[in-house]
């Protein structure tokens, strides 16, 4: 994984020359990379061991020490029914949304870093606006965008015959998860588009020169140039977004805040209710079970993303074997 | 040595090298003479559909400006955005009561500052992790993929108790500080992956012109990953300029520092029904991002390849 | 020329976007308003007696963080009037609901930045912030205590709840004697239906009624608004119907009691309506605060709801004639009863490193004295309900009491009787509330479950949600006991309970 991610394997590799300037080099590499490794301690690294070490405490997160009780968390937690209906809850939002947010957002970045257009800039502010929106806002206007009281989704495929009566998008068990995933989909393309722009710039336009003289179609040149190129970043990219689709909190809370009954509730609103509100009936709140919730999460999406990782790396070996026997 | 050309002197004016000029700039005059009657359709019906789209699209943000200019009683009432009488009343209320006219400065400083602090370091160490084999290397690389997946957790706690060990705690620093530890780790993973993506024959020109390690860096690479650096800086802006928890706890003591993401949720909390109060106060607080972004832009499109010919 | 062009660009874009919606808005409105439609309510200035303390003399930055809400409408002017009075003191104030507090207050309180004075998080329980040593005894604080403790009503006081190890910590600012259910309906959207507001006396004139206004409606407006859970409606439709009790606890048994029938009923009731087609068709996407948030816009005719936002709807509508009356019952003219507690609500506490106790002494001896609270009265119009019987009567004699809030007021002071309270039985209960585990799902989310169709069986879900609460609380009570405290179940029965009387200390002797 490590590999994909940054493509060591295309860094430079002829260093060999003198040995002053790789030690030279190393000593700047470390250089460089201090800094952010300092932050990245304190402000990353550190809490994430400390939430970690809470996971183990019985401890509602105000009084100053909790009680360690090892593994009881956890233990409780994989007998917790509404944690795992969360937890996969959470796992449509990736599997489902990741590809989507970042098909769409490749489509609007291709199109967009046309030169010729001359709106493109313009396109593209729109499109990164929903980003900027606070979620609150799009929480209200959802509810009347994609509400059956004069909503105009309903309305407009209520004229064109598609259904009988509304769908009650937000309100209805069968179709609330979907609505919002899509919600948050629309709220986050703009985002995967800034990766996917980026990307482009790495891929010479000299290539989309040539092609055109070739008289190749734009079809064409997107599919046998633009994309083989892009993949290594595409991966990077794929994790980002990834990781986005497990970060919905404001936008669950503001549209269904986990309801109705349940049915949207994700990963983190799951964890926000357990840590931090006290519902109706009082309640202390439980910092170090929502701990643990967050971690056992927090893993299990590592595992499945290195097990990702281990099987796109062995698409990649054998593509390149592929290659080299063909150029041979 | 073309190709030494810094960021600054690309920012603050006309490029005196042509071959640090990206590739668009350079490829628009042919490519305006080549344009067909066929091009020019296409583009059209490209940029309508395109509109159509994006009008869809924003429809959330317009129903929120459009509420900013009516009356709680009518926020609600029928789809047509435009209202009959535009109230500004509200942004009055909203400037007034979430105290943006004060908070505005400090969130300036939290913005600016976080972003040179994450946005430098992200870039610094990306470069590395991009682009040389060192020891140590796989574990960082390691450490930073894995902490993309694990939670985030309850940050709050241990990093309020930091900063406050610190001695930060009630200052604008403190803030800045703990705004940049936040989301630079996706910057660094984007840093690393672009730089790696960058032709190593630029770096093999420089050391034969007898650049240094710092050099290749600041006058090669760097100025080429604008579109990396434009995407760090507008993440890092959303993040500090939203930030509300973090910001309020750490200035708690002293009410004076907040930013105003705090003063707009305050407004948000306090009057909880006060719809177009609300979406006059988002506004006001988007329009910051927005002028940033637009301005940022163009440097999403700077292609590297004009640089990579020479 | 190139380079010119594209730093032009943005500059274009930045123009045409920000300007494209506010140019076109303009340009279809008739009229701009920079001044809001209604100025608020009219109310008289308020000023601050001299202290009696004495107060630091250098510029001070005093912090106040509570829930808001109805209590700035108090208090705001109050710290108007304060700094007039003290132009060295600014204080700080964030009105922001309980979300912000629950995260921000234990923050503060864990490194010592804590406000100087905050409403107690509704998840921490004031025993433990007492244990931790947060908070600090009002007592040694406010001049002339003893005096100043006597004006309040007997029961304002209670062991673990404002006195702590012998000592007083806090007051209630506010009484409960609050109806929190009531029908609110459209003065006009009644009329065009030709529906009398009598007609809401009944369930089935409620459900009647609705199913007209709907009709009249034709899709523009419904005739009952409801919510995601519809918590308040079905309580309060129970209540009507003769469902006491205090917190879904039957008192005079000591179980919980949301499986009685008259809930089930009233689940099936509105479960009716909603088929009937007369309840707003959002309904089920709206938190109860949205859906109350929307009234002003007139999409529905009827709504269930206390009066909390009452001056929020006065001022946001000005324009729209809206009333308020009881609950719908079974039998038309049959009274009902509401419980409330004789301790008052929204505490008060000062933080125990505050640097400055002084100021906060000054304000709160202000606050709970009967100046303090009829202001209180006044300044929120009757909208927030003095702990002092005595501020009422003052501020109803002064007039000052706006229509909505006197409508409220008298159904409450009609329908509120004193109920028993556990804690004036045994203190040590308050050591059960900091161990009680949170029941899920919740009664919010049964009733969810209810309306979206989810769950079937109303009557069985929540029986099992009773044995989940009834157990939780038997756990607590178990872990209260290991550490010490004298509880028993026993102590929440109340078996000589009448809900239509007052519960009174004779009462609580007769047991």
């Amino acid at each position: 994984m490590a590999q994909s991610l940054t493509g060591v394997g295309a860094a430079p590799a002829g260093r060999r020359r003198g040995s002053p300037w790789n030690s030279r080099i190393a000593r700047w590499c470390w250089l460089f990379a201090l800094p952010a490794l300092i932050l990245s301690t304190l402000f990353s690294f550190y809490p994430m061991v400390m939430s970690w070490w809470y996971s183990f405490l019985d401890w509602s997160g105000f009084t100053a020490k909790g009680n360690f009780i090892g593994l009881n968390n956890y233990r409780e937690l994989i007998h917790d029914s509404t944690f795992w209906s969360a937890f996969g809850r959470s796992f449509i939002f990736m599997l489902v949304g990741t590809p989507i947010q970042i098909g769409i957002a490749l489509l609007f970045a291709i199109v967009l870093n046309n030169q010729v257009l001359k709106l493109s800039p313009f396109f593209r502010t729109m499109i990164f606006l929903p980003v900027v929106t606070s979620a609150a806002i799009v929480g209200i206007v959802m509810t009347v965008v994609l509400g059956s009281f004069q909503g105009p989704v309903n309305q407009a495929l209520l004229d064109l015959h598609l259904i009988g009566t509304p769908i009650k998008f937000l309100s209805s068990p069968h179709t609330a998860l979907w609505s919002v995933l899509g919600i948050h989909v629309w709220k986050n393309i703009g985002i995967t588009m800034i990766y996917w722009l980026a990307a482009l710039q790495t891929v010479p336009t000299q290539l989309y020169e040539a092609a055109k003289v070739d008289g190749a179609a734009g079809r064409q040149v997107v599919r046998h140039i633009t994309i083989p190129l892009l993949l290594p970043f595409a991966i990077l990219i794929v994790i980002l977004t990834a990781k986005g689709a497990l970060h919905t909190f404001s936008i669950v809370q503001a549209t269904t805040g986990g309801g109705p009954y349940f049915s949207t509730e994700v990963i983190e609103t799951y964890i926000y209710q357990t840590a931090f509100a006290a519902n109706d009936t009082g309640g202390v709140p439980r910092l170090g079970y929502a701990s643990a919730a967050g971690c056992f999460f927090g893993v299990a999406t590592l595992l499945i993303a290195l097990i990702q990782a281990w099987a796109v790396r062995k698409v990649n070996t054998i593509r390149g074997q592929l290659k080299s026997e063909a150029g041979a | 040595m073309s190709v030494t050309n810094s960021a600054t002197s690309n920012r603050s004016g006309p490029p005196t090298s042509n071959a640090a000029v990206p590739g668009p700039v350079r490829a628009r005059l042919p490519r305006r003479r080549r344009h067909r009657p066929s091009t020019i359709i296409r583009i059209t019906v490209v940029s309508l559909v395109l509109l159509v789209i994006c009008v869809l699209w924003i429809y959330p943000f317009i129903w929120m400006v459009s509420a900013s200019l009516k009356t709680n009683a009518d926020v609600f009432s029928g789809l047509n955005p435009f209202p009959r009488i535009l109230h500004l009343e509200n942004y009055t209320r909203a400037w007034n009561q979430a105290d943006i006219g004060h908070y505005f400065l400090n969130s300036v400083f939290v913005a600016a500052f976080s972003i040179i602090i994450a946005v430098s370091s992200s870039a610094l160490i990306g470069y590395v992790l991009g682009r040389y084999q060192f020891r140590g290397k796989r574990l960082l690389i390691g450490l930073f993929a894995a902490a993309i997946f694990l939670p985030e957790g309850y940050t709050i706690i241990p990093i309020f108790g930091l900063i406050d060990k610190m001695h930060l705690t009630g200052s604008l620093w403190g803030v800045t500080l703990a705004e940049s530890g936040g989301v630079h780790i996706v910057a660094i993973l984007l840093f690393a992956g672009y730089f790696s993506r960058l032709p190593k024959e630029l770096e093999e020109a420089g050391r034969i012109d007898g650049a240094g390690f710092l050099r290749i860096f600041g006058s090669i690479y760097l100025p080429l990953a604008k579109p990396v650096v434009a995407t760090a800086v507008i993440l890092q802006f959303m993040h500090s300029w939203n930030d509300f928890l973090l910001p309020l706890v750490l200035t708690l003591s002293k009410p004076d520092l907040r930013t105003l993401a705090v003063g707009i949720y305050s407004f948000k909390g306090e009057y909880a029904t006060d719809w177009t109060g609300m979406a006059a106060a988002s506004t006001i607080a988007m329009v910051p991002i927005i002028v940033l972004f637009l301005f940022l832009q163009r440097y999403f499109v700077e292609s590297v390849a004009g640089a990579v010919k020479n | 020329m190139d380079q010119h062009e594209s730093v032009a660009m943005p500059r274009r874009h930045l123009l045409g976007l920000l300007g494209g919606a506010g140019l076109a808005a303009f340009l279809s409105a008739c009229g701009v308003s920079t001044k809001a439609a209604s100025t608020g309510p009219k109310v008289p200035p308020m000023t601050f007696p001299h202290a009696k303390v004495k107060l630091p003399s250098g510029k001070v930055t005093f912090r106040w963080i509570d829930t808001g809400a109805r209590k700035a409408l108090f208090e705001k002017p109050l710290f108007a009037a304060y700094e007039k009075k003290h132009p060295n003191i600014s204080i700080k104030y964030d009105g922001t609901g309980y979300d912000q507090v629950n995260q921000v207050v234990p923050l503060g309180m864990r490194n010592g930045s804590a406000p100087d004075v905050f409403a107690m998080p509704s998840n921490v329980p004031s025993v433990t912030a007492v244990q931790q040593g947060w908070v600090q005894p009002i007592q040694d604080l406010i001049p002339d205590f003893n005096t100043w403790q006597k004006a309040f009503p007997s029961g304002s006081f209670r062991v673990n709840s404002e006195i702590f190890n012998g000592k007083v910590y806090t007051f209630p600012l506010t009484g409960t004697k609050q109806v929190s259910q009531l029908m609110v309906y459209d003065v006009d959207y009644l009329k065009d239906a030709g529906v009398a507001p009598s007609d809401l006396a009944t369930w089935d004139g409620l459900r009647q009624a609705a199913k007209k206004i709907t009709r009249k409606g034709k899709g523009k407006y419904y005739g009952l608004m409801g919510s995601q859970s519809n918590d308040a409606l079905v309580q309060g439709l129970a209540n009507a119907a003769g469902w006491y009790t205090v917190a879904g606890m039957d008192m005079k048994t000591g179980e919980y009691n949301y499986h009685a029938d008259e809930i089930v009923n009233a689940v099936e009731l509105i479960r009716a309506m909603q088929s009937d087609g007369s309840v707003f068709p959002d309904s089920a996407s709206l938190t109860p605060l949205d859906a109350v948030g929307r009234m002003p816009s007139r999409p529905a005719a009827l709504i269930c709801d206390g009066p909390f936002y009452f001056p929020q709807w006065d001022q946001a509508a000005p324009n729209w004639r809206w009333a308020a009356r009881q609950m719908p019952g079974l039998k038309a003219g049959q009274q009902y009863y509401v419980p409330y507690s004789s301790a008052g609500e929204n505490q008060i506490w000062v933080y125990a490193k505050s640097k400055y106790a002084s100021v906060a002494a000054d304000l709160l001896s202000y606050i709970g004295s009967l100046e303090g609270q009829t202001q209180l009265t006044i300044q929120t119009q009757g909208y927030l309900t003095p702990i002092m019987p005595a501020a009422i009567k003052k501020a109803r004699a002064a007039g000052s009491l706006a229509p909505h809030a006197k409508m409220a007021t008298e159904i409450s002071d009609q329908l509120c009787r004193l109920e028993p309270d556990p804690q004036i039985r045994n203190a040590d209960t308050a050591q059960v509330l900091t161990k009680v585990a949170s029941v899920h799902p919740s009664f919010d989310d049964v009733m969810q479950g209810l309306f979206s169709g989810q769950l079937k069986n109303a009557k069985a879900e929540l029986q099992q949600l009773d044995g989940r609460l009834n157990k939780n609380l038997d756990a607590a009570i178990t872990k209260a006991k290991k550490s010490g405290a004298k509880v028993s179940r026993n102590d929440y029965v109340f078996p000589n309970w009448d809900p239509s009387k007052d519960y009174t200390q004779a009462d609580y002797a007769a047991l």
